[in-house]
């Protein structure tokens, strides 16, 4: 299996041949297998795919949040600052959560406590992790509101949850997050639940503060639309595996596997008219009983006996970018 | 040529439960969901409808069905008002032409039911033909959605979202309507399978000879789909003209920040995906004066703050409700 | 012709295969069908007298010859509980089925039509609910007079509220669903809509609180028998009232076994209803070739 270099001294997090099955009743989940990426210090780092790809499994695992029985970390190692996080404590792991990695959500509506002033929660995170006093979180809190755009921070602070729109509810998960200035972010389908122009704003917000604090954000999504505006590589999931991996130029650009270009080939667009647009025929395959080989060969337009037979390795395209495909250059 | 469907005037308005210190502070009673549009839908076209949750469009489409009645104003079905006193014949053959898809796959099939039986109803609602030939027609229509056979007998939950969605469409389309209105048919499916149902219903509309009324958030979606468009903001039509229109240009500060907002999947259009506008979408309650979009809007001056703009033809075939439309218009030109 | 009768059958021998994989469900039925079987040849099966006082064999425990020990008229058990067993199906079935259709049907009602139906319906049931069951049925079997019929009309008419108000919530959830919705566009009548599509999706709640609801009726049936205001004086739940009495002479078997019928005989009922509901789920039903391959496959 392709071993990416973690040598690098740019990478800050570096997931190594991760598998993670959820063990049911029903069967076996395969979840995530195989997986190997390295997201680099102060870059945007898109995971895109569909349901079932494993971009949420994956996130939860990094975190330490996965639940652990069913779920069960089979192979693979997660290097962070040095150590593997998968062998860190539950301890360990609640020390590094909103310290150093924090997480915010798909759905603001439901992340926040509804019994909780927001400014409090804010600076909850300072109080556990670095034993600030409750007077001086909060002003910290309301530094932070103002810094993701919420107006009049110092008088909202004093709020509950429910006075918030979606949009300033997903500020505050922001502002949380940042708290403690954390080096790495993840962020999953952040923006899934808001409308586009609060997307934009939530969007641009999280750039910035990239930027400002070159902290590394693992943006999780489907849209590739984000991915090509937000990020600067890109992960490329399907059914629990990792098909291409590349900076968001090239794979846009030279998508060297069938199933990138295929979701590239089948995306609508704003931006210009397209008569008629191919699709990948089939549907997503059952994760319990997955498709032999590579996972994408019976939607894929490439796939011969080789395919169906062996599941491909991670062909190196150059440093730090694969694809997982028998006939990349054929793509 | 007279338009297949027109909508004249058409609002709807919800009565809001107050509590007592409401009333007392007079506070308004109604949500005025959709507040007096009007459109028309060509015969054989698709024509979008387009706006974020809370504009109005579905509420708009269940009166076009006539699950909701209006508050006031029209709806015209081949010049019979869908609302109003029809011969008892007439009334069901109305509501049997206009069909519909929505958008949660699995809640709109009947869990109990298998699916034949389910594309089956609508025969069976109207008591068309035989037994056997309503089997027929319904195996014909599972076949012309791209359901295989075997699937006839199968139950809901024994499908996938995008085949479901194919039942849904197959039953919407067992008493040759002429009308769809398709309800966010692919927001609640993934993305590889949403351009096979996007491609399902085009070869569908030209092979049943179908008009669309498709409403969806999604811009680039309502691109690919349509050949008119409308957008909607808060209850009423901000912008009405042909899609290429609408897309290269929009006259309506709304549309233009819509637009400005959609990221493009295309990392050498490198523009992170902005929004000038300020605050958030007013609730529907409480309804701005004026111009509804003026508490956000970038261009607004003082007129739009106390009069609400009409929906105005700014060129041939394209309406905007805007008092700056023109200016807008002008830079396009010159740009 | 024949055909017909072929599929009828094989739909028939489909059901009591998803049924039955349910065993508790499968022995609950046999268990029934055997109670009843009882309860309908108990004359037969038991001397014509078995009402009769004997006092010389008042409050024996169970032996050879009374394998259930005798009541404190001396009467054998055995034969009391067969007795008994007609009186207490009789109601479960009559009053439970009358307190069902009555409670689906207004929660039915309520639940589609909203508005002032609504109101009326609910505000109706909570006339009932407001004053209490056994004070109801009584003020009611005392002027109807104590009859079986009066009896079953009484208990039945009095429990529906409970009913309808779970059937008016469940309808209420199912009509926000999009498929209700689609049907009204489609052109279904409220009848079709109703019967063809709320109903069969609340089959659930509704075996299920039915069968719940049994012990609830065998029990107050028992009451009204104490109270003389019921026809029959052998039933399980009048023999249950009785023999408390005699407690503290230690006729533990007095108690014992009446009780245990009425405790077998709901838990039969709710086995039942639990196997009727696994067996018509759609989601639980494996997948099978299509009625014509069966019957095809069956003719080779």
């Amino acid at each position: 299996m392709f071993n990416l270099q973690t040598e690098r001294s740019d990478s800050l997090i570096s997931v190594q041949d991760l598998s993670v099955r959820f063990y049911l009743e029903s069967g076996v989940v395969n979840a995530v297998e195989h997986l190997s990426f390295t997201a680099r210090k102060g870059l945007g780092f898109g995971i895109v795919g569909e349901s079932g790809s494993g971009k949420t499994v994956t996130a939860l695992t990094i975190m330490g949040l996965l639940a652990a029985p069913p779920g069960r970390i089979d192979s693979g190692k997660i290097m962070f600052n040095g150590t593997d996080l998968l062998k860190n404590s539950q301890e360990e792991m609640r020390r590094l959560r909103g310290k150093r990695i924090a997480m915010i959500y798909q759905d603001p509506m439901t992340s926040l406590n509804p019994v909780l002033k927001v400014g409090f929660q804010i600076g909850e995170a300072l109080t556990i992790h670095e034993k600030m006093p409750q007077r001086e979180a909060e002003k910290r809190a309301i530094e932070l509101m103002t810094a993701t755009g919420i107006p009049e921070a110092e008088k909202r602070a004093q709020e509950y949850p429910h006075r918030f729109s979606g949009g300033m509810r997903q500020r505050i998960m922001i502002a949380m997050a940042l708290a403690t200035k954390p080096d790495l972010l993840i962020a999953d389908e952040p923006t899934t639940a808001l409308d586009v122009i609060t997307q934009a704003q939530i969007l641009s917000l999280l750039r910035d503060l990239q930027q400002k604090h070159n902290m590394t954000v693992i943006l999780i999504t489907h849209d590739l639309g984000i991915v090509a505006q937000v990020c600067d590589e890109v992960l490329v999931m399907y059914a629990g595996h990792g098909m291409q991996l590349d900076t968001v130029q090239n794979v846009f650009s030279h998508p060297n596997h069938p199933y990138t270009r295929g979701l590239l080939e089948s995306t609508t667009r704003a931006d210009r008219d397209v008569k008629r647009l191919s699709s990948i025929p089939g549907s997503i395959p059952d994760l319990i009983n997955p498709p032999t080989g590579c996972r994408f060969h019976p939607r894929c337009p490439l796939a011969d006996k080789k395919c169906a037979r062996e599941e491909p390795p991670a062909l190196a395209v150059k440093a730090g970018a694969y694809s997982k495909c028998w006939h990349p250059e054929l793509s | 040529m007279e338009a297949l469907l027109k909508v004249e005037k058409l609002s709807k308005h919800f009565k809001v439960k107050r509590t007592l210190t409401e009333m007392t502070r007079n506070a308004p009673r109604v949500i005025k969901a959709v507040d007096n549009i009007s459109f028309e839908v060509q015969r054989g076209g698709t024509f979008g409808l387009v706006g974020e949750s809370g504009c109005g469009k579905t509420t708009a489409t269940k009166v076009i069905l006539g699950i909701l009645k209006p508050t006031s104003g029209h709806v015209f079905f081949e010049g019979d008002d869908v609302h109003g006193k029809l011969a008892k014949s007439r009334y069901k053959q109305v509501h049997r032409e206009i069909q519909a898809v929505f958008q949660d796959p699995a809640g709109s099939l009947d869990p109990r039911m298998t699916i034949g039986q389910i594309i089956r109803e609508p025969l069976d609602i109207h008591r068309s033909g035989t037994t056997d030939s309503r089997e027929e027609t319904a195996r014909k229509m599972l076949d012309a959605v791209g359901l295989t056979a075997e699937q006839y007998e199968r139950y809901p939950h024994e499908l996938s979202g995008g085949q479901q969605q194919r039942v849904a469409i197959a039953r919407a389309l067992t008493l040759h309507p002429k009308i769809v209105i398709l309800d966010e048919p692919v927001s609640a499916l993934d993305m590889s399978v949403r351009t096979q149902i996007l491609n399902l219903l085009k070869d569908l509309q030209s092979e049943f000879g179908l008009t669309y009324i498709f409403v969806a958030h999604d811009l680039s979606v309502v691109r690919y789909m349509c050949d008119h468009v409308a957008v909607m903001y808060l209850g009423r039509i901000a912008e009405n003209c042909a899609t290429s229109e609408l897309y290269e240009h929009p006259t309506h500060p709304y549309t233009m920040a819509l637009l400005e907002a959609v990221p493009v999947p295309d990392p050498l259009a490198r523009k992170t995906p902005t929004s000038n506008l300020r605050g958030s979408m007013p609730s529907p309650i409480n309804l701005p004066t004026g111009c509804r979009f003026h508490t956000r809007c970038p261009h607004a001056i003082d007129k739009c703050k106390t009069i609400e703009p009409d929906l105005l033809e700014v060129t041939k075939g394209h309406l905007a409700s805007c008092h700056l439309a023109d200016t807008f218009v002008t830079e396009a030109e010159v740009s | 012709m024949t055909s017909e009768l072929s599929i009828y059958r094989l739909r028939l021998a489909n059901f009591w295969r998803g049924y039955s994989r349910n065993r508790g469900a499968a022995f609950s039925f046999f268990f029934l069908i055997a109670l009843i079987s009882i309860a309908i040849f108990a004359d037969y099966l038991f001397p014509r007298n078995f009402e009769a006082p004997d006092i010389s064999r008042e409050m024996l425990p169970p032996s050879l010859s009374n394998p259930l020990g005798t009541d404190y008229l001396g009467r054998d058990q055995v034969a009391l509980i067969a007795f008994g067993a007609r009186t207490s199906l009789i109601i479960a079935f009559a009053a439970g089925g009358l307190l069902a259709v009555i409670g689906t049907l207004a929660g039915l009602l309520a639940g589609y039509h909203g508005g002032r139906m609504e109101g009326l319906i609910m505000r109706f049931a909570d006339i009932f609910l407001t004053i209490p069951t056994l004070p109801l049925i009584l003020v009611i079997v005392s002027l109807t007079g104590p009859s079986l019929l009066n009896v079953m009309f009484a208990i039945g008419l009095t429990s529906w509220p409970v009913m309808a108000r779970v059937v008016r919530s469940d309808t209420l959830a199912l009509m926000k669903r999009e498929f209700i919705e689609i049907e009204k566009v489609m052109g279904a009548s409220a009848r079709r809509i109703v019967f063809r599509h709320l109903l069969p999706n609340q089959l659930n709640s509704i075996f299920v609180y039915t069968s719940l609801s049994i012990p609830v009726v065998i029990l107050t049936e028992a009451a009204l028998e104490f109270l003389g205001l019921a026809p029959l004086s052998v039933s399980w739940g009048f023999m249950l009232n009785t023999s408390l009495s005699y407690w503290i002479l230690g006729t533990w078997w007095m108690s014992f076994i009446p009780g245990f019928a009425i405790f077998i005989t709901a838990l039969a009922f709710y086995f039942v209803s639990e196997g009727l509901k696994e067996a018509l789920n759609p989601k639980l039903k494996r997948r099978r070739e299509s009625l014509v391959v069966q019957l095809a496959d069956r003719k080779k």
